[in-house]
């Protein structure tokens, strides 16, 4: 069934599965969602959810209800779209993205720590955390089994690096060792980018306008990143590549 | 934190000429009674810092808090101008920390699942010859020169205060029960003042940061004699960890080792 991943700053909370038709958020106890926070109100939002399709719904809230920047009063859900409550952040992921039931919790680990050996030693386990929340790709059945044994394989097997290309940091490089790298300025742009089996992906998580790839803004979908790719996120110009 | 972690040993590059290359070796792992694992661990490579959290609390809150934990000063660190003095890193990391707390303080009462989460938390930072040290509850920092092991961080616990004021020692101390009453802790309460630490580290010396899930199960001397086989810091720490377990596990148990290079 399609989920919501709670998050703040970037930083993973909770699940929430979306197994009820109508889903209630808001300040108020009575709330499926209940965020305890000034900025939202007694009763905020409603999800309505129909087989795979999930419709979003501002209450008349005080501050709003606002899906990856653009305030709305109903909205279909677009797989990956962000619902901003104040400082929190519902991240809406379909079912059929879901490619294994990890909490999290391990997210966050993962996040967290950064892998100390060379990319084919890290293990499955790690790998496939990876894969929830960013993947934005549809898998068949079959296709699942398939990503499973893919992702036992371990991460890219090169080292994607990001340069800093302007700014008071140009020339700076940043390793992306870690299954999530979060880039950008929090409250103003951020994007992560993920480290996968098959290489890395960028994804815009936060801000009313979105990054840039080449020149062209990225939606909020996941995008892959190719060798030489420029990134251009909060301001600061860097470029992609693998070692 | 579930999942298998890579192992290795991560050798860091001198930032500054003349300072030390450190060796970095880690473990953490559930232990012997516990369901999941609720500490974080973070070994930041390039910058000279690693950071263990142990959470506490509420169903998986113990998970968030300790994980908001090492992210978040990660995430500070990571921003820090290298190399930092070390008065402005001292200030940083005090500033972080009682941040990090607000932090997890208001998700906790604004998420309901996540109610009462809490964490300790405790940072090392190698600039020079000196590490930093910052620490909010009982997860430790100890250096082994010689042989000789010290205890580089005071716990915030109910049982160290009773020690300090003279009303029991040391050795009834390690066999009373409840150890794990902490005075300090992040999330607990609106604010909280981390206590921070300037210590010599030389080349030859060995760091160790460790959650009480290894002190409550392994005594001091064993964990002097583990660090001074001469093994390397990853095989150190998995020793540690092995006897924890051994000894009985009742606890997730984690281990970062850091080894001054000569």
């Amino acid at each position: 069934m399609p989920k919501l991943i709670l998050s703040m700053d970037g930083l993973v909370l909770k699940e929430i599965a979306l197994d009820k038709e109508r889903l209630t958020i808001g300040r108020k106890p009575h709330n499926d969602i209940q965020i305890d926070n000034l900025a939202i109100s007694g009763e905020h939002a409603v999800i309505t959810t129909l087989l795979n399709d999930a419709f979003l719904e501002d209450r008349n809230s005080t501050n709003g209800t606002y899906v990856n920047g653009q305030p709305v009063k109903k909205h279909v859900l677009q797989p990956n779209d962000v619902i901003e409550l104040g400082k929190y952040r519902l991240r809406f992921i379909p079912e059929e993205v879901q490619s294994s039931g990890l909490a999290p919790s391990e997210m966050i680990d993962t996040q967290a720590l950064k892998p100390l050996v060379t990319p084919a030693e890290v293990d499955m386990g790690a790998a496939m955390s990876r894969s929830v929340g960013s993947n934005t790709q549809i898998l068949s059945p079959d296709m699942k089994a398939s990503v499973v044994s893919l992702t036992g394989q371990g991460v890219s097997s090169q080292l994607g690096v990001v340069q800093i290309l302007s700014g008071t940091n140009a020339g700076r490089e940043l390793e992306l060792s870690k299954s999530l790298t979060t880039l950008g300025k929090p409250g103003k742009q951020v994007a992560v980018i993920t480290r996968r089996p098959h290489g890395y992906y960028i994804t815009h998580v936060e801000g009313a306008t979105f990054p840039l790839l080449n020149g062209k803004e990225i939606d909020a979908q996941a995008h892959r990143l190719n060798e030489h790719d420029v990134i251009d996120i909060a301001g600061v110009k860097m470029e992609f590549f693998l070692r | 934190m579930a999942g298998v972690l890579p192992d290795g040993v991560s050798k860091v590059e001198p930032l500054v000429p003349g300072s030390p290359a450190i060796d970095f070796g880690h473990c953490s792992d559930v232990g012997r009674v516990r369901v999941r694992n609720e500490d974080a661990l973070h070994i930041d490579a390039q910058g000279h810092f690693v950071a263990l959290a142990d959470g506490m609390g509420g169903y998986r809150g113990g998970d968030v808090a300790a994980g908001l934990a090492v992210a978040l000063v990660d995430r500070a660190l990571d921003q820090m101008e290298e190399p930092g003095s070390l008065e402005a890193t001292a200030r940083l990391l005090m500033f972080t920390i009682m941040d990090i707390n607000r932090q997890i303080y208001s998700t906790g009462r604004e998420i309901p699942s996540l109610s009462g989460m809490g964490s300790t938390l405790v940072v090392a930072v190698f600039i020079g010859d000196k590490v930093l040290s910052a620490h909010v509850g009982d997860s430790r920092l100890y250096r082994l020169r010689e042989g000789v092991l010290e205890q580089l961080t005071r716990d915030h616990t109910m049982l160290q205060e009773q020690v300090d004021a003279g009303l029991i020692d040391v050795e009834e101390a390690r066999h009373m029960s409840y150890r794990g009453l902490l005075t300090r802790g992040l999330g607990v309460g609106e604010e909280v003042m981390p206590d921070l630490g300037c210590h010599e580290a030389l080349p030859g010396d060995l760091f160790l940061l460790c959650s009480d899930g290894l002190t409550d199960m392994v005594g001091d001397e064993m964990i002097a004699r583990l660090m001074g086989s001469g093994e390397g810091v990853q095989a150190i720490a998995e020793a540690l960890v092995a006897e924890a377990n051994r000894c009985g596990g009742r606890d997730n148990v984690s281990a970062i080792v850091a080894r001054l290079v000569v």
